[in-house]
């Protein structure tokens, strides 16, 4: 039944020429490409030709001030119409919808994973291409350590309300992201809640707990805390791993809400207060605070916010959004309950009540050095592995 | 003179129409296609990789490579891939076999939801997987504890992993041996039954022998897609405390600035053990042609008859279904309903609400997302397997050196990570060679998405025209048939089959597809994967579940009208 196998028609030697031929014109083709590429540049100056015309725009209204300031900038954006808004934070749109609604300009919004848009931002504007107007993510900051690819924003108006405002680096913040430890309330009651982080590690937690696998950040902040205590190196090392060895790692805040919720376990070391409230909102037996308003001390604040692009295409409508976003904005996000705490607090947000000392503030700019963030991480990365 | 110039322009006018006959022109424009998509990210990653400010340097292995607990890592990695592999093998080869060529009953009904897992996205199947069997609220656990006193499944083990991801890839190994079981002469078997082989014998020495290339192909394809897998080695795996080795890329691909040259050291890895693969497999395969059993000669499949085995086959696949398919199925539709994620209860049931429902149909990214991933899906995979079917005719009836650079240039971007490719057509197109807008369009989502499935498409078509003798072409060019009339009138419609399970499955992953999806799209672009991701941000599990529900009717529908499409297409074949 086998086939017969004979020749066909066409002779092997033309045909392995026309390959050749293929094969050679496809990396021409490639190689053109990407020799293409290279002239149009690599170079960090690449901000393109409105690149000075944005810069010049923000220095005109940092000179400016109050209603005078405020007039000059809305008739300024609704000119150009339309802003550009980069974001890895969910919840924003409610805000977005607000600013559109109330100065007429519409909000064009990219979403994404933290990494993916700050690589497309870089590819962009290497390439030349003026895209973005505003761009927020927890790692805005680091963004700022690109030559010339951001600029600073400059309205001391608002952010002299800003208790975590730096003009070390362009990042404005907007929110602050807050990991706390969270419990299923149906399997933890108030009574048994510690009063600090050390209280997990009693042997009672054994076996109910989970961690996010990369909250190294946190884990660099209870350092601190731990050692600003007199805790000793060892002491301390051998805190987390008795804290490691009572829990099952999570690779997500969200994924140890839900099964948080779920009541797989007990209690999560280092969970986001939104994503806690927001889920606790919808009826889940989840909580960071007693019924009398207690938490596990302490609490580990991130700022995180937006930067001015350097080369923004609606540089005039990228100021007005970060205004309204630290202003009005506030508000808007605490009434359709989004609970992100605002970097200005607002009367009734999610941290009330919280005593000024509880909060350990990361600091930002330790946070964008290379080898801190590689220290730290891969300390949690074996930790976490039982390395 | 006037002669002789007649002679030399009727010459080159000759060999004009030679060089610039159908076949040349067509399997040229194929060749620097795939060259085109398959190089542009190969190049890109390979000058990432090896050099760093205009020099040399092998610094990003270093990077790579140089962490504690590495040999774990690829120990856990290979213990994972082989695993998930021969359990997708074994059932989905199983469950081929039986809906084409025995009696079983309820055949339509199994063919009909065979490829639903593949539906149903990774990270839902993952989740749906969790609520059943996790240690404390898993359902089957909650039986467990109550009858026994004690859990019965761990799914954040090894096991757990391997039962997930192997059993999201049966219909993936099923579509292989579906076609491969349908073009093969039943005659052999009989053959072997007449002279006296026993029905166990007649597996082992015909049946599984002849399938060797789509088996073959069946094992890379899962094996290399398990190795690159993402949401089991993170939902199931992290929270058990085995890492794997794409855990890694992606950790080193977490961090800002991102490492691209890590990750590409990383992804050479890859490439080693591929093509370790890869060798092992051609040498499975060996030149094709011996596993060609559609010939001049007509056959009829006839069914094998079961007898007193009828009803055990038939409960033990019913069985097979209701736990891989009717389960995550059922689990999803739960979820969709719930206001928030919790444990299965007859408390949650009364909480029961279409809120969801009504959340995505009010969302103003659904509409746009639908229409754009369906338009895109349907260019992928038609213009991949259009692409390959003439590739793979290249491979497979090209001499020795022709073939393997087609099959390895097809080959190259299986061991890229999505988010790679992505990275690498950004870059390129950012400074677009194009004499069109490709950057901020579709057109650019697109290339990603055929760069990426090219491999799949390619083994589709290869498996398909592997089973096809060249008698039947011989034999048409000797009854003066042209090249495209050949092509057109035997060869397209015998693949026919083989390229409609390829497209089928195409479509089903280009829907999901979410690596490159993510870095490409713009605002107004968006795909329904990248609504999937920014509701999972959002910690919208629910709400997922919504969608994955909306997305398996819907996908459901698509492929029960091509099936019915195509199977009319085969019977006239």
């Amino acid at each position: 039944m086998q086939a017969i196998h004979s020749s066909t028609s066409s002779t092997p030697r033309v045909r392995r020429k026309r390959l050749r031929v293929a094969a050679i014109a496809t990396v021409g083709v490639v190689a053109a490409a990407l020799a293409g590429c290279s002239t149009t540049g690599d170079g960090g100056d690449g901000g393109g030709s409105s690149g000075g015309s944005a810069l010049s725009t923000y220095d005109k209204f940092a000179a400016m001030s109050g209603q005078e300031r405020h007039d000059a900038l809305v008739a300024a954006a609704q000119e150009e119409g339309v802003v550009v808004f980069y974001s890895t934070a969910p919840g924003w749109q409610p805000v977005l919808d607000a600013f559109s609604d109330a100065y007429d300009i519409d909000v064009e919004v990219f979403n994404g994973r933290s990494e993916t848009i700050l690589q497309r931002v870089v590819q962009e504007y290497q390439a030349g291409l003026n895209a973005v107007d505003v761009f927020e993510d927890e790692n805005a900051a680091l963004l700022s350590k690109e030559d010339g690819i951001t600029a600073p924003y400059v309205n001391d108006e608002l952010t002299s309300q800003i208790p975590t405002f730096s003009t070390d680096n362009d990042m404005v913040p907007f929110r602050l992201s807050v990991p706390v430890v969270a419990w299923n309330t149906d399997l933890v009651s108030d009574d048994e809640v510690p009063d600090t982080i050390e209280g997990l590690a009693d042997p009672q937690w054994k076996g109910k707990l989970t961690m996010d696998a990369g909250a190294w950040t946190w884990y660099m902040a209870i350092h601190d805390y731990l050692a600003d205590k007199g805790w000793d190196d060892d002491r301390i090392q051998e805190f987390f791993e008795t804290l490691v060895s009572y829990s099952s790692p999570q690779a997500s805040s969200i994924a140890m809400t839900e099964l948080l919720s779920a009541g797989e376990y007990a209690a999560g070391t280092s969970v986001l207060t939104q994503v806690i409230d927001r889920t606790a909102a919808k009826g889940a037996p989840i909580a960071w605070r007693t019924a009398d308003g207690d938490y596990v001390k302490p609490l580990v604040v991130q700022p995180e916010g937006g930067v001015l692009m350097a080369n923004a295409p609606h540089p005039a409508a990228a100021l007005l959004l970060v205004d309204f976003i630290l202003s009005d904005g506030a508000q808007v996000l605490h009434d359709n309950k989004t609970f992100i705490n605002t970097a200005i607090p607002i009367e009734g947000g999610p941290l009330t009540g919280v005593a000024e000392d509880d909060f350990i503030y990361l600091d930002t700019n330790a946070l964008m050095d290379e080898a801190t963030r590689s220290k730290w991480s891969d300390a949690y990365d074996a930790l976490i592995r039982g390395q | 003179m006037l002669q002789q110039r007649y002679t030399e322009e009727r010459s080159a006018g000759q060999l004009v129409r030679r060089v610039l006959s159908p076949k040349n022109v067509i399997v040229f424009l194929a060749i620097l296609i795939i060259g085109y998509l398959v190089l542009t990210p190969a190049i890109y990653l390979f000058i990432a990789t090896f050099f760093s400010g205009g020099a040399f340097t092998l610094d990003a292995f270093r990077r790579a490579y140089g962490t504690s607990g590495l040999d774990s890592m690829v120990l856990s990695s290979i213990v994972f891939t082989v695993g998930a592999t021969v359990l997708a093998l074994a059932l989905g080869t199983a469950l081929a076999y039986i809906t084409v060529r025995t009696n079983v009953p309820f055949r339509s009904l199994i063919v009909a939801t065979s490829l639903v897992p593949l539906i149903v996205p990774g990270l839902l199947y993952t989740i749906a997987w969790v609520m059943v069997a996790s240690p404390n609220v898993g359902i089957a656990n909650q039986i467990g504890n109550a009858l026994t006193g004690g859990p019965w499944f761990d799914i954040f083990s090894m096991p757990g992993m391997i039962w997930v991801e192997g059993t999201h890839n049966v219909p993936l190994v099923y579509l292989f041996m579906f076609v491969a079981f349908r073009a093969m002469d039943p005659s052999l078997e009989e053959s072997a039954l007449v002279n006296g082989a026993t029905r166990a014998t007649m597996l082992r020495r015909i049946t599984i022998p002849l399938m060797r290339p789509a088996l073959a192909a069946a094992a890379l394809v899962v094996g290399v897609k398990t190795l690159g897998s993402f949401e089991v080695p993170t939902l199931l795996g992290v929270p058990g405390g085995i890492f794997v080795f794409v855990s890694r890329i992606y950790y080193v691909m977490s961090d800002f600035p991102y490492d691209t040259a890590a990750a590409g050291a990383l992804s050479i890895g890859l490439v080693v053990l591929a093509i370790l693969g890869t060798w092992a497999l051609n040498r499975m395969q060996g030149d094709g042609k011996q596993y060609a059993t559609v010939t001049g000669k007509g056959f009829r499949p006839a069914a094998l008859d079961l007898g007193r085995w009828k009803w055990p086959v038939a409960i033990g696949v019913l069985v097979y279904f209701l736990v891989t398919t009717a389960l995550p199925l059922f689990v999803m539709a739960y979820n969709s309903l719930l206001p928030h994620f919790q444990a299965i209860s007859i408390r949650a049931m009364s909480e029961f609400t279409l809120q969801n429902y009504v959340d995505l149909f009010e969302n103003p990214i659904f509409a746009r997302s639908v229409g754009n991933s369906l338009l895109l899906a349907v260019g992928t995979a038609t213009a991949i397997m259009v692409l390959t079917a003439v590739a793979a005719w290249v491979v497979v009836r090209g001499r020795r050196r022709s073939r393997k650079l087609v099959d390895q240039l097809t080959f190259i971007p299986m061991v890229f990570p999505g988010l790679v490719i992505g990275l690498a057509v950004s870059f390129v197109y950012l400074r677009n060679p194009l004499p069109i807008a490709v950057y901020g369009t579709l057109l650019i989502l697109l290339i990603a998405y055929m760069t990426n499935f090219l491999p799949y498409g390619m083994r589709y078509a290869m498996s398909s025209l592997q089973q096809i003798s060249a008698e039947l072409e011989e034999s048409s060019a000797v009854a003066g048939a042209s090249w495209w009339q050949t092509w057109t009138r035997i060869v397209l419609p015998l693949m026919f089959p083989g390229l409609m399970a390829g497209w089928i499955y195409l479509l089903i992953v280009a829907v999901r597809e979410l690596g490159s999806s993510i870095l490409l799209y713009s605002p107004g672009n968006e795909v329904i994967a990248v609504l999937i991701f920014q509701m999972y941000e959002e910690g919208e599990l629910v709400d997922i579940s919504a969608l994955g529900v909306v997305l398996v009717v819907f996908l459901s529908l698509i492929v029960a009208l091509v099936h019915k499409f195509g199977s009319r297409v085969g019977i006239r074949l």
